[in-house]
């Protein structure tokens, strides 16, 4: 417990000096908005002439479709925000920075995350904030206490599991040095479920996404259970949090056999 | 030529030592190629007159422009002028460049081109052929079809790799082109047909498309691959692409030597 | 106190293959080659002492620097510093030791110096006291005053390595290793880094394990000098006996490592 409240402080500190860095490139600031807005556009754009030309996909109307995408992009902002450093082992290694963090008497893994904060992430929540209402509106759903009692549950979960598997498929690298590739593996994945139903994929891409690299449970099953969707049982849709549970137990004892492994290798 | 025999053979010895990137590679178009595929499947169960083609069809031309972005997006490839450019530029060694007496434009052309021409080979291909194989792929209607198109991707190449040296040049007026390249990757994902094809998109803003020179670069190779268009306008589109490219490649080589005259009176 | 006794270090590197159809077969079958980077060594430093090592490009130095401060993990033989095991007891033997590579820093990029002191405080868990009376010894010795408050890209290379040095001994650390600490640093800054050194070895008592390949640093830093070439040590003792072995007393230490060097390349 005591380590744990060290930690935090820790943590604290190395994101107030962080901070204190970033803030240093506020040209960058607007610059970054407006990139990370264009690329968002791209997806919008295509969700617009899809909901233009044909009104629905399957049984989800353009309203589901926009509460699916919000959803998706604030889970994933919690990565993106504060955990992005951890999908950069491999920069880091290549740059040498990781054997500074192994000479100092703090968890690596701390002072990785703390080093960094990627505040263009808020693009991707205030993207979310945006979409979820308007497309709940647009389908004429009210949600009462229950549903946002889960829809929170449903973020922090989504949020943990997107930063387990950027930090499992990171850890790959001391193992073969280049993660590059199989990260695009699964940027390829995500960039699927991240706007349609995994229902059009077919039985074999939902088991893929559900139960292997479970990215389904940052939108498709929440979305399911929040709009009361036929896709799924509620009860597959409520396991959210268990399976971000499992994963983060998972991605812990991966790091600690990456760290041994560079211990031996170094890279 | 030499530079892009050469380039060609470090690509192929360093794509021996990341084997694993190079199956992965494959595995990772093989996927979008599925996803794309179920998702004009499930539109076109929707209403198939929206689509405008065959299911086939447009199934052939979604994974085709999966296949092809492979190489082509914007900074596929670690030697894409604007990556090498950024990084001369940040690390301050544009200096040397200005010092060989090759011409950086062209220097840059056959690198990328080399490795390009790799990636054609050795991750396209296979990428076609176990679509072809497995996910429905159609083969083009005639030999004259597939020909044109392979020349048409030629031109796509050349397209690209001019805007993106420009979009290199950038980095002598900002250092930092990140930021731009992201925003450049999203306009080109939507102008360039790689996503949605044009004619389904509204008017206004295919009139638009139609004056752009992205559409030159996913749009018509596919088109032609799946036999959208007739022998005449294969031709005019090709010629079309030529003229971009040859335009495109002008102007940067122009700022280029703006630059170069520039950097020799101010010393970087 | 570091004991080294019989320490061997082999990496597994992957080879590329030459050929026809090289790709191909690294592909299915990828080759590896063992390399002894340390093959063998012992030698022991007592307290206070201040040691050279010197060697080659790739001789093996910096795998050693790296098995002692606990980076990497011995593939056999023994280490011990300060009576610990570095890979075993990795905490406690961090905050007993200081490490500056020349070719790197290991402060924070983007924020002043003095941030970086701060954090490092609190990761060493230094008490205010202490921290108070270091930071103003090391800002006279070092001359940190002008660039204190301004980030670390903005500094130039000897002020960075300067500022690293002070960030490794604000927890005062019994042992201090330095990678090519002068490596690119011009001649003034140079004199003042060997001032340094000197004088935190003969004041704190501070055992030093220097790394370098400048023969000046030798001189007039250190007494006793470990020769590394491939792996294996082929001198350990004094400058002065250095001398008599190789080429006698007026001999210019530059021929002599020039020597050395050419020796063990022919037995290695």
């Amino acid at each position: 417990m005591r380590e744990v409240k060290a930690g935090l402080k820790m943590y604290g500190s190395l994101l107030k000096m962080t901070m204190r860095g970033i803030l240093q490139y506020r040209a960058d600031f607007w610059m970054s908005l407006v990139s990370v807005s264009l690329l968002n556009g791209a997806n919008i754009v295509q969700l617009s002439v899809i909901s233009w030309r044909f009104h629905a996909l399957g049984s989800w109307q353009v309203g589901d479709l926009l509460v699916l995408y919000g959803l998706f992009m604030i889970s994933w902002s919690i990565f993106s925000v504060f955990f992005y450093r951890l999908s950069k082992i491999e920069d880091e290694i290549v740059s040498g920075s990781f054997d500074v963090y192994l000479l100092r008497p703090v968890s690596p893994f701390l002072q990785l995350v703390g080093g960094d904060i990627k505040y263009t992430g808020l693009c991707d929540t205030l993207l979310g904030v945006v979409l979820i209402p308007t497309g709940l509106s647009m389908t004429g759903t009210h949600w009462g206490l229950w549903q946002i009692f889960w829809f929170v549950i449903f973020v922090l979960s989504g949020g943990a599991i997107a930063v387990c598997i950027k930090f499992l498929i990171s850890c790959v690298t001391f193992w073969t040095t280049k993660a590059s590739a199989l990260s695009q593996v699964f940027i390829q994945i995500y960039l699927l479920t991240q706007k349609y139903p995994v229902t059009i994929f077919g039985p074999a891409f939902r088991v893929l996404v559900t139960g292997l690299v479970p990215v389904a449970y940052l939108n498709f099953y929440p979305a399911v259970y929040l709009l009361g969707k036929p896709d799924a049982p509620p009860w597959v849709c409520m396991l959210a949090p268990v399976i971000a549970m499992v994963l983060a137990g998972i991605a812990a004892l991966v790091w600690r056999r990456g760290l041994r492994r560079y211990n031996s290798s170094g890279a | 030529m030499k530079i892009f025999a050469k380039c060609l053979h470090t690509e192929r010895r360093s794509a021996g030592l990341y084997r694993t990137d190079f199956l992965l590679k494959v595995l990772y178009s093989m996927i979008a190629m599925y996803g794309v595929r179920s998702l004009w499947t499930a539109l076109y169960a929707q209403d198939p007159a929206i689509v405008g083609r065959p299911l086939p069809s447009m199934i052939t031309y979604a994974m085709l422009a999966v296949a092809l972005d492979i190489i082509f997006y914007p900074s596929a490839l670690s030697t894409a002028p604007q990556n090498y450019i950024s990084q001369q530029v940040r690390t301050g060694r544009i200096d040397t460049d200005l010092l060989r007496p090759v011409d950086l434009q062209q220097q840059l052309l056959a690198r990328n081109g080399g490795a390009a021409a790799f990636g054609a080979l050795w991750l396209v291909m296979p990428a076609w052929l176990l679509s072809v194989l497995f996910l429905g792929m159609e083969l083009p209607p005639s030999l004259f079809h597939g020909a044109a198109f392979l020349f048409s991707g030629v031109l796509s190449f050349l397209i690209l790799f001019s805007l993106n040296f420009l979009l290199g040049m950038v980095c002598f007026v900002t250092t930092e082109i990140r930021q731009i390249t992201m925003a450049y990757s999203g306009i080109l994902t939507i102008l360039s047909g790689k996503l949605i094809p044009n004619w389904l998109y509204p008017e206004w803003m295919q009139a638009l498309i139609n004056v752009l020179p992205f559409r030159c670069i996913f749009e018509t190779p596919l088109s032609i691959y799946i036999g959208a268009v007739g022998n005449y306008e294969i031709l005019c589109s090709l010629v079309l692409q030529a003229a971009w490219a040859g335009i495109l490649l002008l102007l940067g080589k122009i700022m280029w030597l703006g630059v170069h005259r520039r950097l020799a009176v101010q010393g970087g | 106190m570091i004991t080294v006794k019989n320490l061997r270090k082999t990496y597994k590197i992957a080879k590329p293959q030459e050929g026809r159809f090289a790709t191909l077969k690294s592909l299915v079958r990828p080759r590896y080659e063992e390399r002894r980077a340390v093959d063998g060594i012992d030698f022991t430093i007592n307290d206070g002492e201040m040691v050279g090592y010197i060697g080659q490009n790739g001789a093996g130095k910096s795998t050693t620097i790296k098995m002692l401060s606990g980076i990497l993990v011995p593939t056999a033989g023994e280490v011990s510093v300060n009576g610990l095991t570095p890979h075993k007891d990795r905490r406690e033997h961090l905050r007993g030791i200081g490490v500056v590579f020349g070719q790197k820093t290991s402060l924070w990029w983007d924020v002043p110096v003095i941030d970086s002191l701060n954090i490092l405080k609190e990761m060493y868990r230094v008490d205010d006291a202490r921290f108070r009376k270091n930071l103003e010894m090391f800002t006279d010795l070092l001359d940190l005053g002008p660039f204190l408050e301004q980030p670390v890209r903005q500094l130039s290379l000897g002020q960075r390595v300067r500022a690293d040095l002070a960030a490794a001994l604000m927890h005062d650390p019994k042992t201090l290793f330095l990678d090519e600490p002068t490596i690119g640093v011009d001649v003034i800054a140079k004199e003042r880094l060997r001032e340094f050194i000197t004088e935190i070895n003969r004041e704190r008592g501070v055992t030093v394990l220097l790394t370098t390949h400048d023969v000046v640093d030798m001189e007039k830093m250190v007494k006793r000098v470990i020769v590394i070439n491939a792996g294996q040590i082929l001198y350990d003792g004094s400058m002065l006996g250095l001398r008599e072995r190789y080429g006698g007393e007026d001999a210019d230490i530059e021929d002599i490592v020039r020597e050395i060097y050419r020796e063990g390349g022919k037995t290695a």
